[in-house]
């Protein structure tokens, strides 16, 4: 809420600074966002009066117009629409700076020289409407700096934010109420006195409440024979300060109200109102109605209307309707100051998307109390601003009366829960601070009976009396200490340190770690073939763009979007990754599953400016690759520092079948005869459908079992105490050959002595016939209990070549 | 005789240091001390003396030996390092050129601060809670003290799969499910990702939040000052001012917002703090005794504190980043700097 200065000061005693109330406010509760200075640079914009109008000479929609100030007069060129000799208007002298950035110079327009300008609020800053010049107040004397005419101009502006809890904040009264009992300062409502005619309400209208449960309170007055008319300066000023715009005396005056007191008020023109009569009800199943801004609207059910005798007239608390709006020929009105319930209020503004003024406060809770207080404080302004009589008598229906009980609130609970020590005395002098009524305990505890004011509806607990207790308090001026408790040892930690172990891995491969949105487009997995077409995914209802709609199934869409962005900013070897949930919904579930997997994503060159590499490798086929790209092994590679990372064993790696994954160059991995994800090349086809070139390797892998279930408990090996012998084993095969098989095959006929296998060269070159490729082995053989004999070892080397000859169809090279 | 040997020794000092190379040494050593050379030769006489006398001698001449051997050890020492310096100061590489690596990634900034906090809240005391992203609306609102149409839910845009189940919007579900399992003392710190329906440059509809839970016996509002000041002081440093203002949560009473003196202005002011020299870097408060009856615990008997803030603010305070939104971008360009 924006609160003025100048009005707050009207109703608490204090000398404090904007910014002195602004920090009491915000350490009270009541946060103030900012603190503005307004109205202060004006110094060279005086008051001054039209004394004569004439047509100018070479425009006839200019008008030169000679103005009085205190000792002078000046001839100024205008062209506003709204000159009246006598008025009095603001004349911006050479060199004021105006609210658009705008700075008067002296010049001559058409011919005439014009040494200032006339100027409308909204040059001045002080107001939307740039229709005309601004028209002071006839009794503003002229030929002063505006800020000493109208003092109230220069004015402070605090912007607070209150939360939903304190309703009674959202007023300058409630503001200064609560500065008054932080400061320990006097704070006064205004007084004001009604003079009523006498004819009476009850003769002219008749309230009818029919839902008392969620209309607590509906009290109106009446006036008759009142003038419609702008407001005047200062009110205008003030709605606009406040960010109101102001329309006319008499909607401007409740608006006034509303923000003078919190009360939400409504102004219904009596002529329009069918058999003089109000009728608070709900709407019927299916109503449309049109409120005032001219939306037509469709009720939601059991939406609180305010009738006539035979239709809808206003959607109670929200909005009055366009068929019983004030016009500008509006004479009698009726003054709604209803207290309606919170909750109501809010299912109907939330269906609609509305808030107003007025919905912002009922949601957060309006006095009943104040609710007559209020109308009278109506029908006083209106006629202040509108004229007319007003009517005697005040109908206020309040079936249901609030009756607060009290609360007990014991002194060792407050102390207790604060953390100092508190006595009686204290806490009852801070709570009455507050207006809590406060009495001894008959019981002769030592606690009180507290009883919050009729604003407060949020003090109905012992808990809810001692935060007030340590708000006026100071929360600044609790002492600090520290908890105690029992150590224990902490096991909570294991996965989440488990995880960032493989993050750190994945680091040290070369590969960035992003964290993308876990939410997607909902077509992106399918398209990308991630899941099949007719797998669920979980739609969210109301997403802020279809790009987010689903949760993820997969990482994969998330890194491609991160690298296509990579690729826009010509960085062009990449290597990324993300550890995150993916969520798969489960039939009959409430909630879906959500596995913590990692994935990742390669592209471009393995060594990417590296003068260490830029002459390139050799490859497999005997070249020279002078910048290879980054491909399968590298990624497998990454996984695997994981997987030895982790301790895990018993996985392999298979060949995979996934749609989108190049056959020939992808892989899965399993462990326990579990599927764990896959690894491998974009298909070209799929490199090209999502607007990409080149080879592009992604993975995806179940990260939690490998985490929690296929970690191997490492036992102690003896070091070998006896040396070990190594023979190679070189050999021609076809290129489908798996080296895994051969290396299983050369372990398995080991006897005990082979204790490693390790392929050491693959070349597929010239000299190689095609379809073929050559393979060399370095085998280990060593025994735990001796030293083993050439004759031993040749004996077993032999029957690996035999074996590897006949199972492989290789031939031996030398 | 001994004038002899002592005129061969003198000799063979002096052209030892007029020799210039390692085989011009080695020809000499044969020369003097091979098995041929002018010292055995001499020696070859020695039958021809008197017995005590040849004992006087033959102590002089292998006196003179090891001396001269030791002399042509030293000397050819000398050739060969000095060779070996000529060969290093030809082998020059440009110490200035980067090492040969495999390229090395980053951790992603949000999940190093996650891990930094983590750090500093175990110390305290706190374990490691961990729950669904996607909630039911029990546990995000209801359990913790919002019921349906509260306008508590206004400060929380929710995203919604249908009625009952949302995409959580903070991590305290995590907390109600943590007390619905287990009984006091209940000390957590949950960190995660948590949706708001809200995006623009200090909102992200995807944010990453940690919470923390302590509910025990006699758990006070100075304790809940007593712990966020010693995370202050840990992870901004000490000496860096605090402060604790009354606020409004749902689901703790009282509540209280905590800023923290900018770290960037130092408290002068500056556009970071709009000139407050005050950052709100948390929420937090009493936990409200309305949760106790969710999950069964007594509230006349616990008590305890609750406090949560969003990693990304702390990261953006940290490394001075503007907008939230460049967190999620994943630009490597970004990723790098951290
Ligand atoms: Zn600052």
């Amino acid at each position: 809420m924006l609160v003025s200065l100048n009005w707050l000061k009207e109703f608490v005693e204090t000398d404090k600074t904007a910014y002195e109330i602004a920090e009491h406010l915000t350490m009270g509760g009541i946060e103030v966002e900012s603190v503005t200075h307004v109205g202060a640079d004006l110094k060279t914009v005086f008051t001054a009066r039209i004394n004569e109008i004439r047509r100018h000479p070479n425009d006839e929609r200019l008008a030169v117009v000679q103005v009085g100030l205190r000792d002078r007069v000046e001839e100024i060129v205008c062209g506003a629409p709204n000159l009246k000799v006598g008025d009095i208007a603001a004349l911006a002298v050479v060199g004021t700076e105006l609210a658009g950035g705008l700075r008067v110079e002296s010049r001559e327009i058409r011919g005439v020289a014009s040494p200032g300008m006339l100027c409308s609020e909204k040059e001045l800053g002080l107001g939307e409407d740039s229709s005309g010049i601004l028209i002071l107040d006839p009794d503003t004397s002229p030929g002063l700096p505006l800020g000493s005419a109208l003092t109230y101009i220069e004015d402070y502006i605090l912007e607070t934010s209150v939360t939903p809890n304190r309703g009674d904040c959202l007023s300058i009264l409630g503001t200064a109420r609560e500065l008054a009992a932080l400061i320990g300062a006097r704070y006064r409502k205004p007084a004001f006195e009604i003079n009523e005619t006498e004819e009476n309400i009850d003769s002219l209208l008749s309230i009818e409440c029919q839902a008392p449960d969620l209309c607590p309170r509906y009290v109106a007055r009446m006036l008759k024979g009142l003038k419609i008319s702008p407001s005047p300066f200062e009110v205008r000023l003030k709605l606009y300060r406040a960010g109101v715009r102001p329309i006319s005396n008499v909607v401007d005056a409740t608006n006034l109200i509303l923000l003078e007191c919190g009360q939400p008020l409504h102004a219904f023109d009596y002529r329009r109102l069918a058999e003089s009569k109000i009728v608070v009800r709900c709407c019927d199943d299916g109503e449309v109605f049109v409120t005032l801004d001219g939306a037509e609207r469709k009720l939601p059910q059991n939406s609180l209307m305010i009738g006539d005798g035979k239709r809808s007239v206003a959607l109670a608390g929200i909005m009055g309707g366009l068929n019983s709006e004030i016009e500008p020929l509006t004479q009698d009105v009726v003054i709604e100051s209803a207290c309606f319930e919170r909750f109501g209020i809010r299912r109907t503004a939330k269906a609609l998307g509305m808030s107003t003024e007025a919905s912002f406060r009922f949601e957060r809770g309006v006095d009943p109390e104040g609710s007559f207080w209020a109308a009278n404080r109506a029908a006083f302004i209106i006629q202040q601003l509108a004229g007319g009589n007003i009517l005697s008598g005040i109908i206020d229906v309040y079936t249901n009366p609030v009756v607060r009980s009290p609360v007990r609130v014991r002194t060792a609970k407050v102390s207790g829960l604060i953390g100092t020590d508190f006595s009686k005395d204290q806490i009852v002098s801070y709570l009455k601070r507050l207006e809590i009524v406060c009495n001894d305990m008959q019981s002769g505890e030592d606690a009180i009976s507290c009883v919050g004011p009729s604003w407060r509806w949020d003090l109905d607990r012992e808990v809810d009396m001692i935060e007030e207790v340590a708000r006026v308090h100071g929360f600044q001026r609790i002492p600090i200490s520290m908890p105690s408790g029992k150590i224990k040892p902490d096991r909570s930690q294991t996965l989440y340190k488990r995880a960032r172990l493989t993050a750190e891995i994945m680091k040290s491969s070369g590969f960035n770690e992003i964290v993308s949105m876990s939410f997607i487009a909902s077509g992106l997995c399918r398209e990308l073939g991630l899941i099949e077409q007719d797998e669920k995914q979980l739609h969210i209802i109301n997403p802020l763009t279809e790009e987010h709609s689903v949760m993820r199934r997969s990482l994969i869409p998330g890194l491609i979007s991160a690298l296509k962005r990579n690729l826009n900013f010509k960085s062009d070897s990449l290597r990324l990754f993300e550890i995150g949930k993916i969520f798969t919904p489960v039939d009959g579930g409430d909630l879906p599953r959500e596995d913590l997997v990692m994935s990742g994503i390669t592209c471009g060159v393995r060594f990417p400016d590296n003068w260490h590499y830029n002459r390139g490798e050799v490859s497999i086929y005997g070249k020279v690759e002078a910048r290879p790209e980054t491909d399968f092994y590298d990624v497998k590679g990454a996984i695997e520092n994981c997987l030895d990372g982790l301790g895990c064993e018993n996985y392999m790696f298979q060949t995979s079948d996934k749609g989108f994954l190049h056959p020939g160059k992808s892989a899965m991995l399993h462990a326990n005869n579990h599927s764990l994800g896959f690894l491998g090349e974009l298909s070209p086809k799929k490199v090209r459908e999502i607007g990409l070139t080149g080879k592009i390797q992604v993975f995806e892998i179940l990260l939690e079992p490998l985490l929690v279930e296929y970690r191997k408990k490492v036992v102690f090996k003896p070091l070998p105490r006896y040396p070990h012998v190594e023979r190679d084993l070189s050999i021609l095969v076809e290129t489908n050959c798996s080296g895994d098989d051969i290396k299983h095959l050369i372990s398995r006929l080991g006897h005990d002595i082979i204790s490693s296998v390790i392929l050491f060269d693959l070349y597929r070159g010239e000299s190689i016939p095609a379809g073929f490729q050559s393979m060399a082995f370095r085998i280990r053989y060593q025994s735990e209990d001796r030293t083993l004999t050439d004759a031993e070892v040749q004996e077993v080397h032999s029957h690996v070549i035999e074996s590897v000859s006949k199972r492989f169809g290789a031939s031996i090279r030398d | 005789m001994i004038n002899k040997l002592i005129s061969l020794k003198e000799e063979t000092i002096k052209s030892l240091g007029d020799l210039s190379d390692q085989k011009s040494l080695s020809e000499m050593r044969t020369r003097v001390l091979g098995r041929k050379g002018e010292l055995t030769t001499l020696l070859r006489t020695l039958k021809d003396f008197q017995p005590e006398e040849r004992s006087a001698i033959g102590k002089l001449a292998n006196e003179i030996k090891v001396d001269l051997e030791s002399r042509f050890d030293s000397r050819e020492k000398f050739f060969i390092e000095e060779l070996e310096q000529r060969d290093l100061e030809k082998e020059f590489i440009d110490v200035t050129l980067p090492g040969r690596r495999h390229g090395f990634g980053k951790l992603h900034v949000l999940n190093v601060v996650t891990a930094e906090l983590i750090e500093v809240f175990s110390g305290l005391g706190f374990q490691l809670a961990e729950g669904p992203e996607v909630e039911l609306d029990y546990y995000n609102f209801e359990a913790l003290n919002i019921p349906k149409d509260h306008p508590a839910r206004d400060m929380q845009d929710t995203f919604y799969f249908s009625e009952n189940v949302v995409l959580r919007t903070h991590t305290s579900p995590v907390q109600i499910r943590t007390m619905e399992k287990s009984r006091p003392p209940v000390r957590i710190i949950c960190p995660g990702k948590v949706y708001r329906r809200d995006a623009d440059i200090t909102h992200s509809p995807m944010f990453m939040q940690i919470e923390g839970l302590w509910v025990d016996r006699h758990v006070s509002l100075a304790d809940l000052k007593g712990v966020l000041t010693a995370f202050v002081e840990e992870y901004f440093g000490v000496g860096i001012g605090l402060r604790f203002r009354p606020s409004f949560f749902p689901f703790t009473e009282p509540s209280a917002e905590v800023d923290i003196q900018c770290v960037i202005c130092g408290g002068s002011g500056c556009r970071t703090c709009s000139f407050t020299g005050w950052l709100e870097i948390l929420g937090s408060g009493m936990v409200d005794p309305a949760l106790y009856g969710f999950v069964g615990y007594d509230p006349e008997v616990y008590s305890g504190f609750a406090f949560g803030m969003g990693i990304e603010r702390i990261a953006m305070l940290k490394y001075g980043i503007p907008d939230i939104r460049s967190f999620y971008e994943n630009d490597v360009r970004f990723l790098r700097q951290f």
